[in-house]
């Protein structure tokens, strides 16, 4: 046994523990007070409850011996298996309830900006071990998901505050939040399989998408109340597509290489280097 | 080449996270603090930091701080964009751990150091020139002074100058900045004539214990490996942080009669910022000597800024400034072989010549950073102009610079 890989494991799934009070505080404060510990018992309760069916059942379920199961695609720490996956049932959920009452009539101010402020902090510094965590090692793969997480969230938080700047004038603080989870929520499926670079811009594009998307929303005519599916589905969507244009074997060569590298090879025989392909990110940083 | 610990990666990086988790529990350690129409401006003000700065790192500010040595002055440019920097270890850095964890390790302290700063101006900076000249300021300040000191050939570093974590990189150079910055943006409209209660010290008391809870990444990671230089910080960290908060509670109920929960939480971060250069070379027991010394010397400092008229609003000049060089100056006294054979023996080791050596960088940073904070922050007001309208102030910055409020029915 490694104890270096324990001591990071341990830390790691204590991150991941700490995720979920941060995202009952991150979702707390964005509802009217008078919902504020209703929203947070549901994440909290959730710590309880799915403990105890893991241990029961699921872990055996998931992990246990296969029954005639498939899995083909690259997913580094779940953006199919958790985000898409809880936006689908977000959007199923935001039909079957229907709309909160008064809704596009009275504006839901947040309660609490910034308790969602400290959630979101919170679920930065937790998704290291959630990203970093998923490499199940102290590896240098492990480095490179950390690395990418920070990056791609720093990049979401910028494009999703300058998008805003542009279209509604002003840079808040919640949308620079949401611009934080977005690209966290896009760089997971990505994680261990990009380099730095293409991390920034999974996280830019991200920022911008879910900004539009959440947008859209009312245009559409659900109440998603905490755009769940704006954030979650429409930025692990683009995660787990990214990760199919810009996984590169060059940084895990347990992974694979995605259709940018491989139109790249095509074209020359010379293998990429670690190093800035400029070209990419300025035209995006330009745009604005 | 040596191989990569795991057991060093995995210390390391969890202490990237903690030291990331800093940055927001500086916003809410200071958004606490304000009245509650600027709290999201200020909390605004460390978030966007951690965006801002880890791009500028990626790019030019890893580069340039640890980058290939020109005449111990600055990096050079030739690891622009990572070019290079991979998974493999530095042979000239940490080598036990990737490069790519020295990097991020090191990207969380440039984030901070300017957040540190936007205490002093906080409730009347406008946002866009604020990113500006936190921007120049990473690029012209922040990289020289962390070449200096602990990039491979920089001219401190030459001289003999130690700092364990960033009392002279990350307290000092934002402290004076932050001196700078209250000078040149001038004290908020109704300063020595009204108080500006804090709005909310639960908030401050949750970033106090957050950043405790960093603080043991941001010095024990220091060591860069998980070793006995990281538990003789970590142990360090822990003792100074609790005896400035006694100390600075002490010298409350004996000034003013009543300990406050806002002394608790400013004494702490003055014992974390003091001990902070000294943290892995210095024993137990010093540690609490430099706590105790950080508590009653920083309260008071704080207590008498109103006499000296600027308006340092949350107190980074009293606290962070004035802890960073207290710090190098008691690393200076307090330094033992005996602790850390890779340090240095300090006066109380009957070695004069190392407390010469600290004082003489003290001055070197506090000098330069101030002058060149003070340039920057006077071109970008001359271009942009960086305090807000008195309308916008009084309305408040949440509404002013980002349309929101913090709380509502």
């Amino acid at each position: 046994m490694n104890t270096g890989d324990t001591a990071f494991m341990l830390t790691a799934t204590a991150l991941v523990m700490l995720m979920t009070p941060g995202l009952a505080l991150f979702y707390g404060g964005l509802v009217r007070q008078k919902n504020v510990l209703a929203t947070i018992m549901q994440s909290f309760a959730c710590l309880g409850l799915v403990s105890i069916i893991w241990i029961g059942y699921g872990y055996s379920l998931v992990f246990g011996p296969d029954i005639g199961g498939f899995i083909g695609s690259l997913e580094w720490a779940g953006g199919t298996v958790i985000h898409i996956n809880s936006a689908c049932a977000a959007l199923a959920a935001a039909f079957v309830l229907g709309r909160r009452k008064g809704w596009g009539r009275e504006p839901f101010h947040p309660h609490n900006l910034p308790m969602t402020i400290l959630g979101a902090g919170i679920l930065w510094f937790g998704w290291f071990g959630f990203n970093a965590g998923s490499a199940l090692s102290a590896s240098s793969i492990a480095v490179l998901a950390f690395f990418t997480t920070q990056i791609a969230t720093g990049a979401g938080l910028l494009s999703w505050i300058l998008t805003e700047w542009k279209i509604q004038g002003k840079p808040t603080t919640l949308g620079a939040a949401s611009g934080a989870l977005a690209g966290l929520v896009a760089i997971t499926p990505a994680a261990g399989f990009v380099g730095p670079l293409s991390a920034i811009v999974i996280g830019f594009v991200a920022g911008s998408l879910c900004y539009l998307a959440v947008l859209m929303k009312n245009r559409l005519g659900y109440d998603d109340a905490l755009d769940v599916v704006g954030v979650h589905g429409v930025g692990g969507l683009w995660g787990a597509l990214a990760t199919g244009l810009f996984a590169s074997t060059f940084w895990n060569p347990d992974g694979a290489n995605g259709l940018f590298l491989a139109i790249h090879t095509s074209l020359s025989s010379r293998p990429l280097e670690p190093g800035p392909p400029l070209p990419i990110p300025l035209p995006l940083v330009l745009l604005y | 080449m040596q191989p990569i610990s795991s057991g060093d990666t995995a210390f390391i990086l969890a202490s990237a996270g903690l030291v990331l988790l800093m940055t927001p529990a500086l916003g809410l350690f200071y958004g606490g603090m304000v009245r509650n129409k600027n709290v999201l401006a200020t909390i605004m003000q460390s978030l966007i930091m951690i965006a801002i700065i880890s791009f500028e790192w990626v790019f030019v500010g890893y580069s340039l701080s640890f980058g290939p040595d020109v005449g111990g002055f600055i990096g050079d440019l030739s690891w622009f964009g990572l070019r290079g920097v991979g998974t493999a270890p530095s042979p000239t850095y940490a080598t036990t751990i990737p490069q790519l964890v020295f990097m991020i390790y090191q990207c969380m302290f440039a984030i901070i150091t300017p957040a540190l700063i936007t205490g002093a101006f906080a409730e009347r900076m406008r946002f866009g020139p604020f990113i500006i000249f936190s921007l120049l300021w990473a690029v012209v300040v922040y990289n020289p002074v962390c070449h200096w000191i602990w990039g491979s050939g920089g001219w401190l570093a030459q001289k003999g100058v130690l700092d364990f974590a960033g009392g002279l990189v990350v307290h000092l150079t934002s402290g004076a900045a932050a001196l700078a910055a209250a000078l040149i943006v001038g004290p908020r409209k109704g300063f020595k004539r009204e108080s500006f209660l804090p709005h909310n010290l639960p908030m401050t008391l949750m970033g106090t214990g957050l950043l405790w809870f960093g603080w043991f990444g941001f010095n024990g990671g220091s060591a860069l490996a998980a070793n006995g230089v990281a538990a003789t910080a970590f142990v360090a960290t822990h003792l100074a942080g609790m005896a400035g908060m006694a100390s600075w509670c002490f010298m409350e109920k004996i000034k003013q009669g009543k300990a406050t929960t806002l002394g608790a939480a400013s004494g702490a971060i003055a014992g974390l910022a003091t001990v902070t250069p000294a943290a892995g070379f210095v024993s137990p027991l010093s540690a609490i000597i430099i706590g105790i010394l950080a508590g009653i010397c920083c309260y008071i400092a704080v207590s008498m800024k109103n006499r000296l008229g600027y308006d340092d609003s949350l107190d980074v000049v009293g606290i962070h400034g004035l802890g960073g060089l207290m710090g190098t100056l008691c690393l200076g006294i307090f330094a033992s072989k005996l602790i850390n054979p890779d340090g240095a023996n300090g006066l109380l080791a009957g070695n004069p010549a190392f407390f010469a050596t600290e004082a003489f960088g003290v001055l070197v940073v506090l000098v330069y950073a101030f002058i060149a904070s003070f340039i920057l922050l006077k071109i970008v007001d001359a271009v942009f102009g960086l305090r807000v309208p008195l309308e916008d102030e009084v309305q408040g910055l949440d509404l002013s610079q980002h349309s929101e409020t913090a709380y509502n029915d």
